[in-house]
């Protein structure tokens, strides 16, 4: 049996880790278009501060591939998977064969087809080699202009911010994560953003980016007619699949990779997981595209269970995150913004501290934490289980939201929730 | 060796906290009116009694699965260790962790989750737990025990609490 994974990052290590609980004789083969061995991506940020050491990018040890017994083919692409065939070819023409394939291969950051896009010292944030082209950089650029404040941007900014740079976020709304961020929550993070010099203007949309005669950026200007100066443009608008390797197969796509709850796709022997998929979204009660590093690993556990012969179902997931931005925590799960008069909201404020519930139906269906995240897995396990709350929601709101604080219900909460397999 | 977890048992414990005192101290945050105070127990006053609420060394652990940077990994009797090196204090695990069993140290930026003190005969909470009730057990250990329970209390005539106790 040959297990072939395309992609290196959270799903391929989920998928390699259980198919070897399973068949330890199998051939397991990796490909990745980077030059790395798996790496924590989302730690680039942290890398660019020099808050993380080169050798603790690495998101397992050599070990582990010694362990395992894997097959790393780095720096390829694959151009073309072949179902018939049951075969893969790499940009080097070379191809390889498959019983069992796993297509993990994230999403690729969305370039708006702007005047000026290919000019030098504009970058993309979510690869190594970004981070270290910009760390380069960085010394000679003294301002920085990072078009999208979400995660990426936030947490770029966050990074350049560190090493002295005068950075500014340009994005759309009025504050960051605007996807996920009430007003209150984005507010509270914008001042925080601004105490750590971090700028941001909103309101407009980029609308060509400036460059000098050599070619390299200046500036971008936008479509209210403001223009803003930069050495470095950090271009963070979004993600999307990246599905450019099964174009023309019969691997069905909607936003994502369409998969079934064993991560199967529609055609047979052909898996997939992570930010390329669009999996089962436990809150909308269908397929969504929820790009986060635990729910990939989840998927692509699932994915290799079920290729090495296993029986294996994905539960779903939520979508959630969190993140910590100049010292300032900050954990969103669910359902947070834009609901109608059908949510009960519940919050609280003090300072930078912000707490959000959102109920409906007797179940939790989202959370907001500022400030304070402590304990909240056990928001998201009620959450994620949709469990039936009716007689504890008003103590959940006034313990969480009030001075006794969410420790104080833990064991309430776990008496709502299945106990995870522990013993 | 097999998994060793905290046990504490329900009604035993009077929530005098040295357990939580012990454990600070031992990594390092000083007493309990520090500023930036943490450990890696906690004792909850609930309705049904004093709760604890530590790592449980979850088998299939949703903290590792979420784990940004790869530092927390079970070691090969099961216990979910944090490499505190290699944390960024990105809280993942916090969110994950239905227990409510990691805490977030913002300013070190790191969490703090209870590593077992596998290095120490006996761990510090343990050690100092007035009562003796709060105890770290093998799993083994501890299942034979709640068999062994269980099939008491039936003997002695209490089935409805030795179902309870068995489902």
């Amino acid at each position: 049996m040959r297990y072939v994974i395309v992609g290196a990052s959270y799903a391929a290590v989920g998928a390699v880790e259980e198919i070897r609980s399973i068949d330890s004789d199998g051939e397991i083969l990796i490909v990745s278009d980077e030059p790395y061995r798996i790496y924590a991506r989302p730690l680039i940020s942290y890398y660019l501060e020099n808050r993380v050491a080169e050798k603790n990018m690495y998101f397992r040890p050599d070990e582990f591939y010694e362990k395992n017994r894997l097959k790393f083919v780095s720096g390829k692409k694959v151009v073309k998977v072949d179902p018939d065939g049951q075969k893969i070819t790499l940009d080097d023409k070379s191809v390889i064969d498959y019983d069992r394939l796993l297509i993990c291969t994230g999403g690729k950051p969305f370039i708006p087809p702007l005047k000026g896009i290919d000019s030098k010292n504009v970058f993309s944030f979510v690869k190594w080699d970004d981070a270290k082209k910009i760390k380069k950089l960085a010394d000679g650029a003294k301002e920085v202009l990072i078009v999208g404040g979400g995660l990426i941007g936030l947490k770029a900014a966050e990074g350049l911010g560190g090493l002295g740079l005068k950075v500014t976020i340009i994005e759309k709304e009025a504050s960051v994560l605007p996807l996920v961020l009430d007003e209150t929550a984005g507010k509270i993070l914008r001042e925080h953003l601004k105490d750590n010099g971090v700028d941001m203007v909103t309101g407009n949309v980029a609308s060509e980016i400036l460059a000098d005669e050599s070619g390299c950026v200046t500036g971008v200007a936008l479509d209210n007619g403001d223009s803003h100066k930069c050495g470095l443009l950090i271009i963070a608008i979004g993600v999307r699949p990246n599905i450019d390797l099964i174009e023309g197969t019969a691997i069905e796509v909607n936003r994502g990779i369409v998969v079934d709850r064993r991560m199967r796709t529609n055609v047979d022997n052909i898996y997939s997981a992570g930010d390329v998929v669009e999996a089962w979204d436990i809150l909308s009660g269908s397929n969504s595209v929820i790009a986060i590093a635990p729910l990939a690993f989840e998927q692509g556990k699932v994915a290799g269970c079920n290729m090495a012969g296993g029986k294996s179902a994905y539960t779903g997931g939520i979508a959630m995150n969190s993140t910590d931005v100049f010292n300032m925590s900050l954990m969103t799960m669910g359902l947070t913004k834009n609901l109608d008069e059908s949510y009960e909201i519940k919050s609280y404020k003090d300072g930078e501290v912000y707490k959000k519930l959102v109920f409906k139906d007797d179940m939790l269906k989202g959370v907001i934490l500022v400030g304070d995240v402590d304990y909240g897995g056990a928001l998201t396990q009620l959450i994620r289980n949709q469990a039936d709350i009716k007689d504890i929601k008003d103590d959940l709101a006034n313990k969480v939201l009030g001075k006794a604080g969410l420790a104080s219900i833990l064991p309430t909460i776990l008496s709502k929730t299945p106990v995870p397999t522990f013993h | 060796m097999t998994r060793k977890i905290m046990v504490l048992p329900n009604g035993a414990c009077d929530g005098c906290d040295k357990c939580v005192d012990a454990c600070g101290q031992a990594l390092g945050y000083g007493s309990k009116d520090s500023e930036g105070y943490r450990a890696a127990i906690k004792i909850v006053n609930s309705e049904e009694g004093y709760f604890p609420v530590v790592c449980r060394n979850c088998h299939q652990a949703p903290c590792v699965t979420a784990c940004m940077s790869g530092c927390i990994q079970p070691d090969e009797d099961g216990h979910v260790i944090t490499d505190y090196d290699r944390c960024v204090g990105c809280w993942m695990c916090v969110m994950s962790c239905p227990f409510g069993a990691i805490e977030t140290d913002p300013q070190k930026h790191v969490t703090v989750k209870c590593n077992s003190c596998l290095d120490k005969s006996v761990a510090p909470c343990v050690a100092v737990c007035e009562k003796s009730v709060l105890i770290q057990i093998n799993i083994d250990e501890y299942t034979t025990r709640l068999r062994k329970n269980s099939a008491i209390r039936f003997i002695n005539g209490d089935r409805e609490v030795a179902q309870k106790c068995d489902t």
